[in-house]
């Protein structure tokens, strides 16, 4: 016993002998950190078994030669001198430099490093930013975003890019799509906050990464192994919390999240659809959420496991004008399960999401319904240079996946699909040249191919030009095969949708300026999608057919400029959207023709203050031609965020807390995201950020 | 009399003229239908149910169309209504709010009228009103009653109600100083499955005992009335089973004629084997036309033609229904088809984004005429 004591005070003091140095591992190209990287120790060549695996994205290690590896990125050497503090910025294996394939266990991410994408609009928000800024569920921190158009009815969250329709939007975690195979939309407002570490908006079609549906462009969430707790308190009886941790034990760091937010969102509106023809006040009812989720991730050498599960019990409120609905009620379950583990020349990942819903009709059993739907994916990918004369990365990926939906009334549903994507890059003298194609088959489809080329190059002082041609397809949704069945109308045959072209010239300028770090995006896009796939009244019932070209033609712009004051922010778009058919032209629904957004950060010692708008012009709101009636009116909204650490005497030991105080909506603007479903005017929330001192 | 939407000074300055239009009518003599040649529609009222609802007006020729908005698809789900010279009148269901829609098509105003929460109207009627005001009966399903709405001018329009009228009333009318409720007898609360036969209930004006006509053998959660003096036509379109694939057809569409003085029935139709549905309307050239479609796997629309006396099918052909062909000789599929003091019949048909075509025939069933109709329509009358 005392040799063992005196055995630990030798190494002890042995070791605060040996000189030390910190090393930070970060993604290449989202910039999010990494943890559970595994450092093994080289001496004279020879792996000694001294290793160690990192539960956080820094490690304070002896110095010296050390190898660093992490599942999904390639290995590497460093070498670590006294005092230093180095970060190694991992490349993913398979990506070939545009959207990483694979995002991997990550902890809080700094924003502020564009990915390395090719003439293309790709911007990250890290969820400390977005916390910073107010932000406490995904739903607010894709809304931080630029160029994302959401909209809310019933506490689902619907997304728009590029002025998609919300199905033409790919979210995806890790690499692993979220959307429901029946209805083609991901839902991320049971995500918890504290999984993720950034989200990234990539503007245009990408068949290669997005795969089916990612016409308007992806957002890409990537996971934290974060250590945080956080809970809110706000207007309308909310309130909730959410806890993460991770801890190294042996070969494995584990990570869990809970989640739990609940909301009654008894807020006052304006009912302007009512008979009397006046703006009547009323209270909305039925309108309160409550969710709860669960996260647990295990991330070893050259494996990784996560799996999240969530439950979401909502009331199903009506529109403004409609009291049939006062007492429906909703419950969502979704779980997803992902799996990742390295080959030599490769890896695996694999999925599986569950989707079910339980509607009930209290005062109509007959309309209680429930639905079930799965999707699993398997893929295999690597990457290789093809050329030691030409600088060309190239990345491979194939996958099979299969589908199914079941549901109320003996629907059932299912199909298999398969695909396979190349991306390559070529760097070469000024120019960065990508091309990209894939193949999708799927069960009652015949292979359908797309295709992606895009070139970049500097032409001095900051500027850079590109140019991006992209096309993308889009199967049709279980529910949009259900609902196009012979029984349910007339016989219609749905192709899948296509975007023969997604053009995008683009003008990027970056520069350090005497103000900080300033960039410009612009760009003119234009799209022309075939044989879209919309959902118009039949003669029994609303049904999906393939109904004319979709275009659009219009323009993107941001401005952006940070330094250690903070950070200024500002974007605009300006689309025509429409789908033409016959004599119709019909805009596309909730896109505006022109809107704005503009963020600014300013930080004063510990002090972070936020302020968001956003402007979105009139919105169309039905599938019909452009109508003056038809239109939600123009909005302009504005949030106000400030968040600050506790006072030193009330910090709690090892803990560093802070506290965010926001009002959204501060102009009190009365608004309807989707039309007859009135938002909340001004409200407040105030949260509290407890993360361990480092 | 016809609702006023315009202001006092406004109202009476129409009602003058019309006055005035009355009396000069009247004494050209030619106030008398009986007689008079048969003309042309004045126009063509389109519903457009879905989408962007509202009214869409065409002229009985040329392509040119007006609009008439009644709101967004959550205040407006009607697939019908109903037109008394330039008053059109419909409803929202519960899902759009409860609402009674009454627009003037001659000075394209629309007012809209609340009717009580949760009541789920069917259709909506102009009654006889007394003391300068108009009366609209409207058939409220999910709470057994008939509504009263009377309505004067601008003023705010009260509400009576008829209670325990029927199971679920969905059409209602005036005869003989009482009021008829068209009870489709089914649980319109909950899935709109049959419960029993389709009954016509007479509600005396005196408050005497009620009668109740049961029609045999008739289904249908849609059914209607249509009356010509004292006689009318009662509709159900049948009944199936929606819940589950495939679906099963459980009684096909009638038509009966019923003697409103005697308060019995005259006679039944039985709409054609697989056949769903029977959406009648009284054609300007006397005969009925029934709207339905030919069975529960194609949802083919199917128009037929029927005799008011005896209610037997008009067919030049083997098949019960009316051979419609475009001018390239192909056959249209079209519903809500009325036709013309002309005999020429008009229908929809809903295209590619759910674009509305009027489509009309002459009477031997040929292309006459075709003209865009606004999108998602799924009623029209003929002025």
């Amino acid at each position: 016993m005392t040799h063992a004591v005196l055995h630990a005070v030798f190494i002890a003091l042995h070791v605060m002998q040996v000189e030390r140095a910190t090393v930070c591992f970060a993604d290449h190209y989202t910039t999010a950190p990494i943890t559970g990287t595994l450092l093994v120790r080289v001496e004279d060549g020879q792996q000694q078994p001294r290793s160690l695996r990192a539960a956080g994205d820094c490690v304070n290690v002896p110095v010296g030669a050390w190898r660093v590896r992490r599942v999904g990125y390639r290995s590497t050497s460093i070498t670590l001198r006294g005092g230093a503090t180095d970060t190694v910025w991992f490349q993913p294996t398979t990506s070939a430099g545009v959207m990483p394939l694979t995002v991997l266990d990550t902890i809080q991410a700094r924003a502020g490093r564009v990915p390395a994408a090719v003439a293309r609009t790709v911007v990250t928000v890290s969820t400390s930013t977005a916390r910073r800024a107010g932000a406490g569920t995904v739903s607010q921190l894709l809304e931080q975003l630029p160029y994302v158009s959401m909209r809310a009815s019933r506490g689902e969250t619907g997304l728009s890019l590029r002025g998609s329709r919300r199905e033409q939007v790919v979210v995806t975690l890790d690499g692993l799509a979220l959307n429901d195979p029946a209805s083609g939309i991901a839902d991320v407002a049971d995500i918890p906050l504290a999984t993720l570490s950034s989200a990234t908006v990539a503007l245009g079609a990408d068949p290669v990464n997005g795969g089916s549906g990612a016409a308007g462009g992806v957002i890409a969430l990537t996971r934290a192994a974060q250590r945080v707790m956080s809970a809110h308190l706000g207007a309308f009886g909310s309130r909730g919390g959410e806890a993460g941790w991770s801890v190294a034990g042996g070969p494995v760091v584990a990570h869990a999240t809970v989640m739990y937010r609940t909301a009654i969102n008894d807020y006052a509106f304006v009912n302007d659809a009512g008979a009397s023809g006046r703006r009547e006040r009323e209270e909305r009812v039925n309108n309160d959420e409550t969710r709860a989720a669960l996260s647990v991730g295990l991330t070893a050498d050259r494996w990784q496991l996560f799996a999240l599960a969530s439950r979401a019990d909502r009331g199903m409120v009506g529109p403004i004008n409609v009291r049939a609905y006062d007492r429906d009620r909703a419950r969502t379950h979704r779980v997803l399960v992902r799996g990742q583990a390295m080959l030599p020349r490769a890896q695996v990942t694999t999925g599986v999401r569950y989707f079910s819903l339980d509607y009930r009709d209290p005062a109509r059993p007959a309309s209680d319904a429930r639905a079930e739907s799965i999707a699993s994916d398997l893929a295999v990918q690597g990457s290789a240079a093809l050329s030691t004369r030409l600088p060309v990365t190239a990345s491979w990926r194939a996958g099979a996946g299969a589908d199914a939906l079941r549901a109320t009334g003996g629907i059932s549903q299912s199909r298999t699909r398969a695909f396979v994507a190349s991306q390559a890059i070529l760097q070469r003298s000024s120019w960065r040249v990508e091309a990209g194609a894939r193949a999708d088959v799927i069960e009652g489809t015949a292979a359908v191919p797309s295709f992606t080329v895009a070139a970049e190059r500097p032409v001095g002082a900051g500027f850079s030009l590109g140019a991006r041609v992209a096309q993308a397809m889009r199967v049709p949704t279980l529910y949009d095969l259900y609902f196009s069945s012979p029984q349910r109308v007339t016989v219609r045959t749905l192709r899948p949708e296509r975007v023969l072209a997604d053009v995008d010239v683009s003008a990027h300028w970056k520069r350090a300026t005497i103000l900080g770090r300033a960039a410009i995006d612009a760009s003119l896009v234009s799209r022309t999608t075939r044989d879209a796939i919309i959902w118009f009244p039949g003669n029994f019932g609303w049904s999906p057919a393939n109904v004319g070209q979709e275009q659009l033609q219009g323009g993107e712009l941001r401005a952006h400029l940070a330094a250690g004051w903070g950070e200024l922010s500002a974007w605009s778009t300006v689309y025509d959207s429409q789908l033409i058919t016959d004599a119709l032209r019909i805009p596309t629904p909730y896109v505006a023709r022109v809107a704005f957004g503009g963020s600014a950060f300013l930080r004063a010692g510990s002090l972070t203050g936020a302020v968001m708008s956003r402007v979105s012009g009139r919105r169309p709101f039905s599938a019909g031609p452009r109508n003056a009636a038809f239109e939600l009116p123009a909005v302009a909204l504005m949030d106000v965020s400030v968040s600050h650490p506790l006072p030193r005497s009330l910090q709690p030991k090892a803990v560093t807390t802070s506290v965010v105080w926001s009002i959204s909506n501060v102009m009190n603007v009365e608004w309807q995201s989707v039309r007859g479903f009135p938002a909340a005017r001004r409200s407040w929330m105030l949260s509290f950020l407890f993360q361990p001192t480092r | 009399m016809m609702p006023c939407f315009q202001s006092a000074r406004t109202c009476r300055v129409v009602r003058a003229v019309l006055a005035v239009g009355v009396v000069a009518i009247s004494a050209c003599g030619t106030d008398n239908p009986v007689d008079v040649t048969p003309q042309p529609p004045k126009g063509i009222v389109v519903l457009d149910g879905f989408i962007q609802p509202g009214l869409t007006l065409l002229s009985d020729t040329g392509a040119q169309s007006a609009r008439i908005i009644f709101g967004a698809t959550t205040e407006f789900d009607a697939g019908g209504f109903s037109l008394v010279r330039d008053t059109v009148l419909s409803v929202s269901s519960r899902a759009a709010g409860d609402l009674l829609y009454v627009a003037d098509i001659a000075s394209r105003a629309v007012r809209r009228i609340q009717l009580p929460p949760a009541s789920n109207p069917s259709r909506a009627r102009l009654l006889v009103g007394s003391g300068g005001q108009s009366l609209i009966g409207v058939a409220l399903r999910d709470s057994a009653s008939v509504a009263l709405v009377s309505v004067r001018g601008t003023a705010v329009p009260t509400i009576t109600r008829i209670a325990n009228a029927g199971t679920c009333p969905t059409d209602v009318f005036q005869f003989d100083n009482a009021t008829w409720v068209v009870d489709a007898n089914a649980n319109c609360r909950g899935n709109y499955a049959a419960i029993g036969d389709v009954r016509l209930i007479r509600i005396p004006a005196t408050g005497s005992t009620r009668d109740t006509l049961t029609i045999p053998g008739m289904r249908g959660s849609g059914a209607a009335a249509v009356v010509v003096g004292e006689v009318a036509y009662i509709s159900g379109g049948g009944d199936a089973n929606f819940s589950a694939f495939p679906y099963t057809l459980l009684a096909s569409g009638r038509v009966a004629k019923v003697d409103l003085r005697n308060r019995r029935v005259l006679s039944q139709r039985s709409m054609p084997a697989m056949s769903y549905g029977a959406g009648v309307k009284l054609g300007g050239d006397g005969f009925l036309y029934a709207s339905l479609y030919a069975d529960l796997t194609t949802f083919k629309n199917r128009v037929i033609k029927l005799r008011a006396d005896d209610l037997s099918i008009v067919t030049t052909t083997a098949e019960p229904w009316m051979t419609l062909l475009n001018t390239a000789g192909s056959e249209v599929a079209c519903g809500s088809a009325v036709a013309d003091a002309l005999g020429r019949v008009h229908c929809l048909v809903n295209g590619a984004a759910s674009a509305t075509t009027l489509w009309v025939f002459d009477v031997s069933g040929r292309e006459v005429r075709r003209a865009s109709a606004g999108q998602g329509g799924v009623d029209l009358a003929i002025r």
